[in-house]
Parts: C-alpha cells; structure tokens; sequence
C-alpha cells in the first residue's frame, strides 16, 4: 500500500515537473521573441566608408612614389609627383604668349594712333575742300558778272555801231550833190570802224568773259568732285583705324591658358584629399599616369558606416537616431557604438522584369514568401581605424 | 530545494544579467548564430538530466517525454541564449 502511494506521488512529481518544463519554456519562448523584435539584429551587414578611385588630373610618369599599399596618410600628405618637365615648358610658353599679345597690343596701340592722325589729315582735307568750293563759287559768279558786263559793253558797242553806220549811210548819198564835205564823210566812216573795232573788242571780252565763267564752273565742278574725294578719303581712313577689340578679347584666354599650366604644374604634386589609408595599390615610381585613370584607392577614414540589411518585418523597429551595439567578426569580444543615419528606401525589385513591354510575371504557387531585406546605414560613434575595413562582416543590434 | 531545482531557478534569473555579447560564434573560420551554439549546449544539457533522473529512477516517471525533453531543449536554449547573447 505504502508503495503504491509512493508511486503515485513520484509520478505526480514527474507530471508536475514535465507541464514545469513545458511551461517555462514557453514563457522563455515568448521573451526571446519579444527580445528579438524589439531589439531586431542581423548578422548580414557590412562595414562601410567613403573611398576614392584616385586617379590623377594630369598625365606623365610618376618620379616619386611616396606611399605604399595600406599606409596611413594625412590630409594634404604628398602622394606621388609626376614629371613636371612638360608642365613647366606649357607654362613658360603661355607666358610668353601672354606677353607677346601684350606686345600685339602695345604695338597696334600705336599704329591706331597713327591711323587717327591720318584720319585728322583727311578731315583737314574736307575742311579745305569745302573752302575750295566756297572760292570757286565765289569766281564763278564773278566771272559771270563779267560775262553780264562783256554782253552789256557788246550790246553798247553794238549799238554805238549801229549809229556810226546809220550816221554814215545817212551822210554818204549828200557827198555826190556836195552838201557834206569829204572830211564829213571820212569822220563817219571813222567812226563807223572805230565802233566796228569796239564791237568787236566787246565780243571778244564777252567770249574771254564767257570762258571765265565756263572755267569758274569748271573748277567749282572739280572743287565739288574734290570735296566728295576728301570727303571719300576720310571715310577710308576713319574705316581703316584698327581697334583693339579684337586683341584685347584674346586676353582672358591668353591669361586662362597661363593659369591652366600654372594648374597643371601644381597637379604634378599629387596630395591627400583628407586623412584615411592608400590601398590596392599595384604600381611603382617609373609608372605612366593617366589622366581619370585610377592608380590606386583611398579610403577616407573619416567616417565609418555599417550597412545592415534588415528583414522588412524589422524595419518597423528602427528609425533614424536609434541606438545600435556593433560587433565586428573580426574582434568579436569588442562593441562599438552606432546611431541610425537612415532607413533604406529601395532595392532592386527581383519580379520587375518587362518582356515584349509588359511585365514578366512568373506563374508561381508560394506559400512561403522570404521577407525583403533593405539597407540600414548605421553610422558607427567610435570607430577603432585599427579594426575597421572595408568589406568587414558586422553583427548590428538596435537598442 | 534539490540540486535540480537550484538550477533551474538560476538559469530562470541569468535573463536579468543580459550579457549584451556578439550574437555570432566563430567556429573554424565560419559564423553560426548564438541560438545554434546555444540548441547544442541545450541538447547536452537536456542529455546531463535525462542521466541524473535516471540514476534517481525517476525518468520513468515523468510524463509525455516526447514533450517534456524538446521542451527542456527549447527551455535551455531560451534560457542560455537570453543569457549569453540577448
């Protein structure tokens, strides 16, 4: 009897034991997930910082390599040094084409003046012109006052002759009945070629007087074509005056092509942007530099990230400022501290294909879909350089 | 209070300590997560009680084993990962 009760109360020990166990651990169960999703974590993250494909700004072979693969170097350290020879010639013949405009310049200055002197010469000249035809203007209507005063004496000889002739055809018949004497008669016919004479003179003047006028309009004519002449010249010759426009343009460009070789001398001496390390370096001094040909790799340590790819079921816990422990594989006894800097906002969606220009859809039967992961850019507060690499597998946990 | 009971109740309080290690384990040059170490350790451990029982005679006496023991497993493993890695 007493046996049977012992039975009883070890096995009621065991059943209460075994329900114990089962319900502790689904009480433990239930705070391990409350733990994980509240403080959602990932092994699938990856150290991260900014780096550089470094490539030089100009071309030529390297005479100095002053660094190695995986060194330390500081902001403004001198990385390598390119041949500066051909720099130094560019520079010096930019200089010296700087000056020879210069020289351009100065040397059409003076030939401009020279030019605006011509151009005075030529204005003079229009000035005199103009005078020129003032002058024969005035001979011109002098000799025809001439001419009027040669007709007027043509017309008085004209008539002075035509009353001697009268007088004397008058005279001549009374001679033969003898009631004029001889010496009337030769007196009237005297005066009768004395007027001739006179009118005579007079045509003569009024033919001298014509051709005055004629050559008074004459040179009136040539003093006009002699005014348009001028007047054509110094068109020609405030045309012809050279301006420094054109040379002065040229300036700036001569003056940027100086500070293009003065720039590209000071790229020969090829210098750390920022502080950080030198890495896949594969080459030596002697070695051909490229222009946007990367030599070699240079991480900036400035700033350390962790891109941690999170489950979206996850990333309702995050949000940007939130505390994260970071462990590297590499020390994992060490943590480090990081903050959120941002939640990713897209991946490359694996079911967008187009085909034809519709969209590729797969004719799939899933009953289980595999969460997306997105990006978490955590920056870390208290980077060890020592420790830190790029490409390094990182445990995140967001607190 | 027996020596069972004992440990139990301080793998019940190693949750309050919280650890805070890398949640990764390094083995030979590979990763594995905490919570696989921890389910090994859990299996031996489940193991270290299924020998203690018996050697008290009392493994028969507890009911559905085919529950209990994974339970235990389950329970071990919780209780060893929220100590160690949580």
């Amino acid at each position: 009897m007493t046996n049977t009760t012992s039975m009883n109360e070890q096995r009621n020990r065991g059943r209460i034991f075994g329900y114990g166990v089962i319900a502790l651990a689904a009480v433990a169960l239930t705070v391990s997930a409350l733990q994980v999703d509240r403080h959602p974590r990932t092994d699938d993250a990856t150290v991260r910082a900014n780096a550089i494909a470094f490539a030089p700004e100009v071309q030529g072979r390297l005479t100095q390599l002053l660094v190695k693969d995986d060194q330390v170097v500081h902001k403004g350290d001198l990385l390598f040094q390119i041949d500066p020879r051909p720099f130094e010639h560019a520079l010096a013949q930019a200089k010296a084409e700087q000056a020879t405009l210069e020289g351009q310049i100065e040397d059409e200055r003076r030939r401009i003046a020279a030019q605006q002197s011509a151009v005075g010469a030529a204005r003079a000249g229009v000035t005199g012109s103009q005078s020129s035809i003032s002058a024969s203007q005035g001979a011109y209507l002098a000799a025809q006052a001439a001419e009027e005063r040669a007709r007027a004496a043509q017309v008085s000889a004209d008539a002075q002759l035509h009353f001697a002739q009268n007088d004397y055809d008058r005279l001549a018949p009374l001679l033969v009945k003898h009631y004029v004497t001889t010496q009337q008669i030769d007196q009237a016919q005297t005066s009768v070629r004395v007027a001739q004479e006179a009118s005579h003179q007079a045509a003569s003047q009024l033919l001298q007087a014509q051709a005055q006028v004629s050559m008074a309009l004459a040179a009136k004519q040539s003093a006009s074509a002699g005014f348009t002449a001028s007047q054509s010249k110094l068109g020609e010759a405030q045309h012809t005056v050279d301006t420094l426009e054109t040379l002065e343009a040229a300036r700036p460009g001569k003056a940027a092509k100086v500070e293009q070789a003065a720039l590209d001398l000071e790229w020969c001496s090829v210098r750390a942007p920022f502080d950080g390390y030198v890495t896949n370096m594969n080459i030596s001094q002697g070695a051909y530099a490229h222009v946007g040909t990367p030599l070699f790799t240079l991480i900036d340590t400035s700033n350390w990230w962790v891109l941690a790819n999170y489950r979206e079921s996850k990333l309702k816990s995050i949000r940007p400022g939130m505390h994260v422990q970071v462990y590297l594989m590499e020390h994992p006894g060490r943590r480090y501290n990081g903050v959120v800097d941002s939640v990713g906002r897209g991946v490359f969606p694996e079911d967008g294909a187009v085909a034809g220009g519709l969209p590729a859809v797969d004719r799939t039967l899933n009953w289980v879909h595999l969460s997306a992961r997105f990006p978490v850019r955590i920056r870390v507060l208290d980077p060890d350089p020592e420790a830190f690499r790029i490409g390094a597998t990182a445990i995140t946990v967001v607190r | 209070m027996n020596a069972r009971t004992s440990s139990l109740l301080l793998l019940s309080a190693a949750p309050m300590t919280g650890c805070n290690r890398n949640p990764n384990v390094e083995i030979v040059g590979s990763y594995f997560p905490g919570w696989m170490v921890c389910l090994v350790a859990a299996v031996a451990l489940a193991g270290v009680v299924h020998a203690v029982l018996r050697s008290r005679r009392a493994h028969l006496s507890i009911g559905h084993p085919a529950a209990v023991y994974p339970a235990m497993v389950v329970l071990f493993t919780c209780l060893l990962w929220l100590c160690i890695f949580a």
